[in-house]
This record gives C-alpha cells, sequence and structure tokens, in this order.
C-alpha cells in the first residue's frame, strides 16, 4: 500500500519535493529517506504539503529533522503548507519558529534563494 | 467508560493500519454533527494516541480504539502491555497534539494497562 507520492524535480538549483498522500508515522520514514539523500546531494530543499491530506506529528518530525540535518550541512529546508489546520498542529508542538513555512511554492523559493519577497 | 458504546476496535500493532481507526472516528463524528474542522482534529487525537501505544511499546499483539457517544464522543485508546512504556520525544509529541485537539483528555490505568480517554462535543451542542 502506498499511501504518500513523493514527486522530485529539480527547479533553479532548488531540490523541489512534491507530496500527495499522507504524511503520518507510516510513511514518514520514506521523507526522512528522500531528505537525507537531497542534503547529501547539496543544496536547498523545498518540501510541498499542498496535496499532503493528512500530517501527524510523525510526519512533523520528519520535516523537522530534515531541516535540522539540512541546516548542520549548511543549507535549509523550507515547507509550504496551505492547510490551517496543519498550520496549527505545528504551533501546538511550538515548531513554527523552528521550521521555515510558507503559503505557496514561489514564497518558499524566495526564502530559500534568498530573493527579497 | 460511562454512556452507550457505538463501536470497538483492535488493531494490530502496525502503524499501516492505524488508518482504520481514524477513518472509524471520522464516520461516527460525521454522523453526529461534528464540523469538518472538529472531524480533522478528531482524526489525528485519535492517530496520535494509537502512535503513542506503538512508539511506547505499550502494544505487542493489538491496540483498542473503544468509541462512546458521552458528551459528544469520548473515544479510549489503549496498547495491551502494562505500564507507561519508556519515556521519547516523539511519544511526547503525540501525546501533546492529542490533548492540544480534544476538550478533555484524560489517562487511567485499568489492571496496569495504560488508557487514553479523548472526549470532544461538537461546538453546536
Amino acid at each position: 500500500m502506498n499511501r504518500l507520492e513523493i514527486v522530485i524535480t529539480t527547479e533553479n538549483a532548488v531540490c523541489v519535493m512534491r507530496l500527495t498522500g499522507e504524511l503520518d508515522v507510516a510513511t514518514a520514514p520514506s521523507l526522512r529517506d528522500e531528505i537525507a539523500n537531497a542534503v547529501a546531494k547539496g543544496g536547498p530543499i523545498l518540501v510541498s504539503l499542498e496535496k499532503v491530506e493528512f500530517l501527524d506529528s510523525r510526519g512533523i518530525g520528519a520535516l523537522v529533522a530534515g531541516t535540522r540535518q539540512a541546516r548542520e550541512s549548511g543549507t535549509d529546508v523550507a515547507v509550504v503548507i496551505v492547510s490551517q489546520s496543519q498550520r496549527h498542529s505545528i504551533e501546538v508542538l511550538k515548531l513554527e519558529a523552528f521550521l521555515t513555512i510558507r503559503a505557496s511554492e514561489a514564497e518558499a523559493l524566495r526564502a530559500l534563494t534568498g530573493a527579497s519577497e | 467508560m460511562s454512556g452507550r458504546t457505538l463501536v470497538e476496535l483492535r488493531v494490530a500493532p502496525d502503524a499501516e493500519l492505524l488508518r482504520s481507526a481514524r477513518l472509524v472516528v471520522s464516520s461516527l463524528a460525521a454522523d453526529r454533527g461534528f464540523s469538518l474542522e472538529e472531524i480533522e482534529d478528531l482524526k489525528l487525537a485519535v492517530q496520535e494516541a494509537c502512535a503513542s501505544r506503538l512508539l511506547l511499546g505499550l502494544a505487542r499483539s493489538t491496540v483498542s480504539v473503544t468509541i462512546g457517544d458521552e458528551a459528544g464522543l469520548t473515544i479510549e485508546v489503549s496498547g495491551d502491555v502494562e505500564g507507561s512504556g519508556e519515556p521519547n520525544e516523539d511519544a511526547a509529541m503525540c501525546l501533546a497534539l492529542a490533548e492540544a485537539l480534544v476538550d478533555e483528555y484524560t489517562v487511567r490505568r485499568k489492571d496496569g494497562v495504560e488508557r487514553i480517554v479523548l472526549r470532544k462535543a461538537p461546538a453546536g451542542a
């Protein structure tokens, strides 16, 4: 059963991961692996949750671990979240200041490339 | 649990199967007038409570989810291993999120087994 699809492209030297499905305790390890692979290759990473229908704390944990790993390697992860309930979960866990969260891919790309917003 | 028991669900301790508990809770909540936002909160709360049983090693062969209709919906989640498990950050995140999403969050212990009780009523009730 594959409940999470991750499509990875490179756009303007940014690794873009577009997720579709459910990011939860069962599927979060695959995102962790993909972010780790991208960090090993170098360069900034954009993770879009626009089409993620369900996000639990383990999914958030994968984003946190990936962000930490990227920053230790001198790069960063930006996360696109459009769902208010998903943002609320991140706020409950007091992780909104740690994660780089944006409302659109364009904003996330600007955050990663340093272009003025 | 006081009130009427609506559904009793026993799920194998497999992260892939926790989705079935979410689906049952979602269906019952929709029938009882919960808003879409409240249903999302309940689905996530039950997911987190179930996942915490796995992450704490408190479910050897089953995770039990009992859903009743006391004061909206009351959902009791337990594993089949006695004790509280080895504390870890992942499980703590699960429980912190579950607690924040419901009206009432209680931890009970019966026969040595820890039970997470979640209660939520629809806002219009």
